[in-house]
């Protein structure tokens, strides 16, 4: 946990004192594609091998779906609101 | 991109249910996912820090950013809340469970500890469908709005789906999306054992 907020920090500071010519944006935007590809896979693979996932698959995977989708919902609707009221404005 | 997210999803998923990786990539996934997030924080970090844009905009919001991580938490127990009156599960069970905001271990950590492993389960399956439906939703979710994607990513906001986010949303979503995700990682233990008390 410290290094992902340490690597994050380090990243930021760097960002900040540098100026990126065009090819460079590119290439940071395509290295972070690439990344974010291999993240996914691995985290496919890491539920592929999951026993605890795919053994309670069926019931309690079901209330977990149920769960996931409520509480995405309510999260995005109160935002909502934020936004169609003016409160944030991005 | 939407194709890419799918097949790499599937695929891994697939080719680890099947066994047909090797012993050397499934012993080490979890270094190896490890490794990528960091990596994935630097160019984070190195993005939004050359982007001046972001600074103007963070002094522009000012503290009315916490409504932001307020409002996710609010609809989450909301939708918990609402839930609750239709599954076989207590009140403060559903809201414990809706507290987890997408940071799988440690609320299902938890609840492992102090309620059992049936709930704790429920908390970690719930998370990590979270995040996972959040990397599917994302492409269309900025489409509609800005802060949805924020909104679907709960804690996941600070790490694990912030590239995306950033990816498919404004330029100045990053910062925000970091400030918001870090506030719901550090409030997720709290609100958890909150409702740990009333089970």
């Amino acid at each position: 946990m410290i290094e992902v907020i340490l690597a994050l920090t380090g990243g930021l500071v760097f960002g900040y004192f540098i100026t990126l010519k065009p090819h460079q944006k590119r290439l940071l935007e395509q290295s972070y594609t690439t990344v974010i590809f291999l993240l996914l896979l691995s985290m496919g693979i890491a539920i592929g091998l999951n026993q605890t996932l795919l053994s309670n698959g069926s019931t309690l995977g079901f209330y977990a779906l149920l769960f996931a989708l409520v509480t995405i919902l309510g999260s995005i609707v109160c935002c909502m609101i934020l936004e169609k009221t003016k409160v944030i404005q991005l | 991109m939407i194709f890419l997210i799918f097949i790499a999803l599937l695929g891994g998923g697939l080719a680890a249910y099947f066994h047909l990786l090797p012993m050397a990539v499934t012993n080490h996934i979890g270094s190896f996912s490890y490794y990528l997030l960091l990596a994935l924080q630097i160019l984070v970090g190195i993005d939004i820090g050359a982007n001046r844009a972001v600074l103007n905009q963070l002094r522009k919001l000012g503290l009315r950013i916490l409504f932001i991580p307020a409002a996710i938490i609010i609809g989450s127990l909301l939708g918990g809340l609402i839930l609750s009156f239709f599954i076989p599960y207590s009140i403060p069970t559903a809201l414990a469970i809706s507290s987890g905001m997408g940071y799988y271990t440690l609320s299902s950590l938890i609840l492992t500890q102090s309620v059992g492993s049936s709930i704790g389960t429920l908390a970690f399956l719930t998370n990590i469908i979270r995040e996972t439906l959040t990397f599917a939703l994302i492409p269309f979710l900025a489409r509609r709005s800005h802060l949805a994607p924020l909104a679907s990513a709960g804690a996941t906001s600070m790490d694990n789906t912030l590239p995306m986010i950033i990816r498919f949303g404004p330029k100045s979503i990053g910062l925000v999306s970091i400030i918001s995700g870090v506030i719901l990682t550090l409030a997720v233990p709290f609100l958890v054992t909150f409702f740990i008390h009333f089970i």
